[in-house]
């Protein structure tokens, strides 16, 4: 008897292993013919002075006409971009959108160039039907090895980050899986054994073993199909950072509470203007029930919000601090860029940054005028003036700076051709410094 | 010929036996003037709402006057009591304590912490018990000259049994400053780089200090080696401060004037750009709210020329250092200034106050049933935070490792602007607040804290029934 139980187990060990193991090729075939290692060449400021950088990454080919979806951070500043498909093949490429909210873009292969007609394309799957447990496969190049796979299973589906600033989007959770994922393998796809795409690999920890992260193909979905209409993903802002209310329920022994808590708002945005303030609860958005209780709840509140007409007037229906019900309208805005534009001023030696809204934020800024000081090089004239990195140019000879464009124009037309002395009021927190940078006449 | 030689050999060996025996006379003169201090400093710790461990120092110290009044180096109370200085912003705010003083004789008296002067480097304490010492008398004697020899007299560390230790030094180098300021190679080893300088017919000059940042060499910010020079105050410098000791009596501590801005240099490349290259001065670049210089009317962009009819200029930043001195040892609250605004000169009288006070100096709220700390905003933490010049409130200056606030997540930094439903805005609406935690014993206490620019609630869970506390 015992003899008979054995050998079942084994046959079935050997038999589910078999099974394992040709699902995984199945899989494989479908999604490898898609996959791209991407070799974008950067170009980026450092210390004031531009550089260029080649990076490696991963995409995968989602639309036979050539469209690949891989990570932000990837694509990014990326001025030429070299795509080599899993035949080997060399193709170029170029950036159609980028979206640093999620980290995702879209990359365009210049199949004509390249003399081909399509390519093969992965199917993209559903990342709500996922489950924790799921044999998953991750594809690309960690650390530059080109055509990797590798396997593990679904470790978590509602990871949950908070908005750290870069790389982390705001508005959804994450896969995380024990696949390997490396540097290298960012922007590459997460698949399921029936060969769809159902993540892109973007992050890891790399002081942990086996901890990967990937973002919902169901987000990537919705940056596609933005991008692909629109050019770039429209997204509203109120202003609010959101909190949970596990604990608010508690405190207040109110355990049927449902809704979520404002926990901040944002000087000078509709919110504020609209009424709204940290420790109201708020219960519906446009008769649209809303709540989160725990914090993995809160990133489909921020998607909502963020989904919300923009220039339109949007109801909340809220709880005050004593729990009275009360209305306000919010007219709603766009959101700002993530990321401002940089501007190289050669003579000076420094590199400047649009101020964006993040930037005011982490920065803690009043208001949006002026220039971010991103670099000084060293042995400049505007490090013999005593510009420093991180500071806001405020003024020059008298006249405020309002903006990047604004410096800009000026910068070209006036500062770097006369070769005049120009005086700087510099701003860092409430501190401010005059710079003269000096011009070549005298010397 | 041959006899001169003669002669200047002998003299130069009557010399170096002359010299032998006055250093030993020296020695006699001073050797139970200097004493060697003993005391406990108290170990910041992160993890708890109190400090719990102590660090046993050494210092040396000189006897300055005849009711056991002993001057050292302010390393026995470091944390910075104004507000400008950022750079020690994790120190312990604690005086140090059971101080004795040991003399050469192995007598030791208990001592109290005085007060310092954080611009001179030096503090003061004072022997409380009977002692038999007489204080060092010094001499007056303002210039001294470069290759001058001096000799200096302090204690060697530890391992050495803190023996006493003299040897000979020249001024190596004057850096003229407001002050002229002498410096001394030196490597010796010492318990606290401060001893007694005195010259070679043993007339007490003033204190010798060694002090320093260390540099890195070769780095991109380096400039400079890794040795660091000896300088000798001269008696002129603190004079003042042996006959009127600095006091640290926590918030009435004495402390220097105070005007209110940031300034640079106005240099001559500023002068000529602004179309006025003789005006020499300092240029105010900004004017802090609420402080004696807005009130006063000065404005960013003025250029200083002036103070009292004294003339008042800077190159380069180091200048500055004298113009800050000028101020801060103003005895007078008032001052007259000259002023060049626009294109003509104006004089603006100007009431100085007391720099406004560091952290270390402000009182602190703490609970240790929800396990942190919390203290005054003060101008040092609202600079070191970017946060708007107004802010009033309180900020959690500790919190304790695995309490009830620190589970909730608390962090040290955070500013707290309500408890419960109470709004907070001082240290007292958090003591009202505390203590109606501690007599209704809530289940849950919310806090409503500003942290990175943002707002967010923090609920704390509390356990009253089954704690230990």
């Amino acid at each position: 008897m015992r003899k008979f139980l054995f050998l079942f187990l084994i046959s079935a060990v050997l038999f589910a292993g078999d099974n394992l193991e040709k699902k995984i090729l199945k899989a494989r075939a479908k999604v490898f013919p898609a996959l791209v290692h991407i070799q974008p060449i950067k170009e980026l400021v450092d210390s004031g002075e531009p550089l260029k950088v080649q990076v490696t990454g991963s995409g995968v080919i989602f639309r036979s006409d050539g469209y690949v979806l891989t990570n932000n951070h990837v694509a990014e500043k990326a001025k030429f971009v070299l795509c080599t498909l899993s035949s080997k093949k060399e193709v170029e490429a170029e950036v159609v959108g980028l979206d640093p909210w999620t980290d995702l873009a879209i990359l365009k292969l210049k199949l004509k160039e390249a003399g081909l007609e399509s390519v093969p394309s992965a199917e993209l799957g559903d990342s709500d039907k996922l489950e924790v447990g799921q044999i998953v496969l991750a594809l690309g190049s960690p650390l530059g090895l080109a055509r990797s796979i590798s396997m593990g299973v679904v470790s978590s589906v509602d990871r949950y980050f908070e908005d750290l600033g870069e790389m982390t989007s705001p508005f959804n959770l994450w896969i995380q899986t024990d696949a390997a994922i490396n540097p290298g393998n960012s922007g590459g796809p997460l698949v399921d054994l029936e060969g769809k795409v159902i993540g892109i690999n973007s992050r890891a920890i790399t002081f942990g073993e086996n901890l990967g992260f990937a973002i919902p193909i169901n987000t990537a979905k919705y940056v596609i199909e933005q991008i692909l209409t629109k050019g770039e993903v429209e997204r509203a802002r109120i202003g609010v950072e959101w909190q949970e209310i596990k604990e608010y329920r508690m405190y207040l022994n109110r355990p049927d509470l449902e809704g979520v808590l404002i926990a901040s708002v944002e000087p000078n945005s509709p919110a504020q203007r609209a009424g709204l303030k940290p420790g109201y609860i708020v219960t519906k958005v446009n008769n649209h029930p809303v709540s989160a209780i725990y914090k993995e709840e809160l990133p489909k509140i921020r998607l909502l919000i963020s989904k919300l007409p923009v220039g339109k007037k949007v109801t909340f229906e809220l709880l005050d601090e004593n729990l009275s019900k009360k209305k306000k309208v919010v007219l709603v805005e766009r959101q700002g860029k993530f990321t401002g534009n940089e501007y190289y001023c050669s003579e000076w030696g420094i590199s400047v940054k649009e101020i964006t809204p993040r930037i005011m934020k982490n920065f803690q800024l009043s208001n949006q005028e002026g220039v971010l000081i991103s670099g000084v090089r060293l042995g400049s004239a505007a490090e013999e003036a005593g510009v420093f990195n991180g500071a806001i140019i405020i003024k020059i000879d008298g006249q405020p700076v309002k903006n990047l464009a604004m410096f800009k124009k000026r910068y070209e037309e006036e500062y770097r051709k006369d070769q005049k002395d120009h005086l700087l009021i510099l701003k860092i927190g409430d501190i401010n410094r005059f710079a003269l940078i000096k011009g070549k006449k005298k010397q | 010929m041959k006899k001169s030689v003669y002669v200047l050999l002998l003299t130069l060996m009557v010399s170096a036996l002359w010299a032998e025996n006055n250093w030993s006379k020296f020695y006699e003169k001073y050797h139970n003037k200097l004493v060697l201090i003993q005391y406990y400093e108290s170990i910041t710790s992160f993890e708890g709402i109190k400090d719990k461990e102590r660090l046993k120092r050494y210092l040396t110290g000189i006897v300055v006057d005849d009711k056991g009044l002993v001057m050292t180096t302010t390393d026995i109370y470091r944390a910075n009591i104004e507000f400008s200085s950022t750079t020690n912003l994790f120190m312990s705010g604690e005086i140090p304590s059971e101080i004795t003083v040991k003399f050469e004789d192995g007598k030791e008296i208990p001592a109290e912490f005085v007060g310092k002067d954080d611009d001179l480097g030096i503090a003061f304490i004072r022997m409380s018990g009977e002692f038999n010492a007489e204080p060092v008398e010094f001499l007056s004697e303002k210039d001294l000259k470069i290759g001058q020899p001096v000799l200096i007299l302090q204690h060697l560390p530890s391992s050495y049994d803190f023996a006493l230790t003299m040897f000979e030094r020249r001024i190596n180098a004057i850096v003229k400053k407001q002050k002229a300021v002498y410096y001394c190679e030196d490597k010796m080893p010492s318990v606290s780089n401060f001893g007694l300088a005195f010259d070679l017919k043993g007339n007490a000059l003033g204190f010798y200090l060694k002090k320093g940042q260390r540099r890195r060499v070769g780095m991109r910010f380096g400039a400079g080696g890794d040795a660091i020079m000896g300088k000798i105050i001269v008696y002129d410098e603190f004079k003042s401060l042996i006959e009127k000791p600095p006091v640290f009596r926590q918030k009435e501590t004495n402390r220097k004037k105070w005007l209110g801005v940031y300034m640079q240099p106005f240099t001559r490349d500023l002068a000529e750009y602004f179309g006025q290259p003789d005006v020499k001065g300092i240029l105010i670049n900004t004017v802090i709210k609420n402080s004696p210089a807005q009130k006063a009317g000065l404005l960013p962009g003025d250029v200083i020329t002036k103070i009292n009819e004294v003339t008042v200029e800077a190159e380069k930043d180091s200048d500055l250092d004298g113009f800050r001195q000028i101020i801060r040892n103003q005895s007078e609250e008032s001052i007259n200034m000259e002023i060049f605004r626009g294109n003509h000169f104006i004089t603006k009288k100007v009431m100085l106050s007391s720099s406004p006070i560091s952290q270390y100096l402000a009182e602190e709220a703490v609970n240790t049933e929800l396990g942190f700390s919390v203290k005054e905003l003060t101008r040092d933490i609202i600079l070191a935070k970017n946060l708007d010049p107004e802010t009033q409130g309180v900020w959690v200056s500790r919190v304790e490792q695995a309490a009830w606030a620190d589970v909730a997540g608390l962090r040290i930094g955070d500013l707290i602007k309500g408890i419960n439903e109470q709004e907070i805005n001082s240290l007292e609406d958090v003591r009202v607040a505390f203590k109606q935690i501690a007599e209704q014993k809530p289940a849950f206490v919310k806090l409503f804290i500003e942290r990175q620019g943002g707002t967010l609630f923090l609920f704390i869970k509390t356990n009253y029934n089954d704690s230990n506390n």
